[in-house]
């Protein structure tokens, strides 16, 4: 295996070991602003046609699927 | 070639037989997205239903009907699919999967950490996918679902979604 591919796998198993924090977050006000904005914007209202988001969804995995590894 | 649209296809049917769901999860956040940079990588949907055998029996009958199996943790749920199995499930809050084994995942989740069904599904906003009417939790329910549970994938949702809407409005502002 590559030198410096087989340090970044090491970092990533290091990195697995660590506490991991659970519970609640408390959402920052900010954030819930934006949502709240984008819930009230005109694409988003009742009826909306949201066929775009599943094309790119699945054009995602559809690209993902087709992915090689280089080695 | 690009895989059809499945979500569609599961929403007409589950549509056609009156069943309730509601739309939650990343997949559902995924349909308020603005543009393609808030819209995250999912291999599963997670529909949430309201504690109703009827209904939880209705749903599983439109999974099957669509070419889906249906599994309970690593086992499959078995059969006959009745109204007695329902209650049981029901009771339980057990997690259904339907699946058709070739990438299509749905979960059928009867607990969205923090709200009520009926409290979701009063506030559901109706999103067509390829002509087919969706039922999708509000954008605000499913962050705050997510913080309320507060698991490792959930923070990572939302700290990657909270930056993703801080870049969309640094763009409109660099816009205006």
């Amino acid at each position: 295996m590559d030198p410096s591919r087989k340090r970044l796998f090491d970092i990533l198993d290091e990195v697995r070991t660590w506490p991991r924090p659970t519970g609640p977050v408390n959402l920052r006000p900010e954030y819930l602003r934006a949502v709240e904005e984008i819930e009230a914007r005109p694409e988003n209202r009742s009826g909306a046609d949201k066929s775009w988001v599943e094309s790119t969804r699945r054009e995602f995995r559809d690209l993902i699927a087709r992915a090689k590894p280089l080695d | 070639m690009t895989e059809p649209n499945r979500l569609g296809a599961l929403a007409s049917t589950l549509n056609a037989a009156g069943i309730r769901y509601v739309l939650i999860g990343v997949a559902g956040a995924n349909l308020w997205a603005r543009s393609a940079s808030t819209i995250f990588t999912t291999l599963d949907y997670d529909l949430f239903l309201p504690p109703d055998p009827e209904n939880e029996l209705a749903a599983w009958e439109a999974c099957r009907s669509s070419g889906l199996e249906l599994w309970c943790g690593d086992e499959p749920l078995g059969s006959p699919l009745d109204r007695w199995l329902a209650e049981q499930v029901v009771a339980r809050r057990a997690l259904v999967r339907a699946s058709d084994g070739r990438g299509l995942d749905v979960d059928l989740t009867l607990v969205m950490a923090g709200f009520d069904f009926d409290t979701v599904w009063s506030e559901r906003r109706r999103f067509v996918v390829d002509g087919v009417e969706v039922a999708v939790a509000r954008l605000r329910h499913i962050v705050a679902s997510k913080a309320a549970a507060g698991r490792e994938k959930d923070r990572l949702f939302l700290a990657s979604h909270e930056e993703a809407l801080r870049q969309l409005g640094k763009l409109d502002a660099d816009r205006e």
